[in-house]
């Protein structure tokens, strides 16, 4: 009897697509993906309701605690926030100008308002009231994070 | 004379490690990328119309007040945060269009003030989110609610 003899197979993964397939998911994090406007470390309020807000052009207020002391910063929505004053942790009184000039610019600007749960409410009204006060934002939105249902 | 012979050499792009090089950029966008940070209490700031005290007087609002102490009180009654919807919807059924005000003390940290700000939104989301699915934003019903400044919030807080 004659044995066929095993044909020998070069064992072989095809990574030809791999960067295809690489490229594609970049592509895919390249659209989807927005960076934050501001980077810094606040802990938002827990809420229920949230929803999602897709506004690349929107500015960004930030109020945060460092000790005992409160820090505001902002953002036009186009480079990362940053100290509206250096010397001064929370200056207000620039706040309403600086509100002003933004909607000036494109008066229908969103206003993010991500402000640290710890926060006092005492800074979260002068921030409100300098909003109001300049009679021209029509719509805020006050971020959160997810609350756990059975928490 | 002898001529040297012209060595022959493929054109070639080197490709081996662009797989790498992508992977490293997925990697990238991976960890940079936030997209949880943006979701929050949309709010529509009310504008202020001459017309409006006249119609404040035909549709007083609810009012509710997280007091210095961190107490809740509706309509001028200490509360707790979990009868806030239910007070709501048993006025909101009555009148659509009573406005909702939400007021905190200075002295509150501003997790208490959106807890009840998170609660109106929730009345809101069981009373008319069927109505609301698939509706484009000017048909959708909301409830109209205002958040006051500490100087306007003195026509309504308790003394």
């Amino acid at each position: 009897m004659k044995l066929l003899r095993a044909k020998k197979i070069d064992a072989y993964v095809p990574t030809a697509s791999m960067a295809d397939i690489a490229f594609l998911l970049i592509t895919f994090f390249m659209v989807t993906s927005s960076f934050p406007m501001d980077r810094s470390n606040v802990l938002l309020p827990l809420t229920e309701m949230r929803f999602q807000v897709e506004d690349s052009t929107a500015a960004w207020i930030v109020a945060f605690k460092e000790g005992d002391q409160v820090f505001l910063k902002v953002s036009d929505g186009s480079r990362l926030s940053e100290p509206l004053e250096k010397n001064n942790p929370f200056p207000v009184d620039r706040l309403e100008a600086w509100i002003y000039d933004q909607v000036n610019k494109n008066p229908a600007k969103l206003f993010m308002l991500k402000v640290d749960k710890s926060v006092s409410y005492y800074y979260v009204d002068k921030i409100y009231t300098a909003i109001k006060n300049t009679s021209a934002v029509k719509n805020i939105v006050f971020l959160s994070q997810a609350k756990n249902k059975e928490g | 004379m002898k001529f040297l012979r012209n060595t022959k050499r493929n054109p070639d792009v080197p490709t081996a490690s662009m797989a790498d090089v992508a992977f490293l950029l997925i990697t990238f966008f991976m960890l940079t990328t936030a997209i949880s940070m943006t979701r929050g209490i949309f709010y529509k700031v009310p504008e202020i119309q001459q017309s409006q005290t006249e119609q404040d007087k035909k549709n007083p609002a609810i009012y509710l007040y997280v007091d210095p102490t961190g107490s809740l009180v509706i309509d001028g009654k200490p509360s707790r945060i979990q009868d806030v919807v239910l007070y709501c919807k048993e006025k909101l059924n009555v009148n659509q269009n009573k406005p909702v005000i939400v007021d905190c003390n200075e002295n509150q940290n501003y997790q208490k003030m959106m807890e009840l700000l998170d609660q109106v939104k929730l009345t809101e989301e069981q009373l008319w989110g069927d109505f609301n699915k698939d509706k484009p934003e000017s048909q959708k019903k909301r409830i109209k609610i205002t958040i006051p400044t500490s100087e306007e919030a003195r026509l309504y807080r308790p003394q």
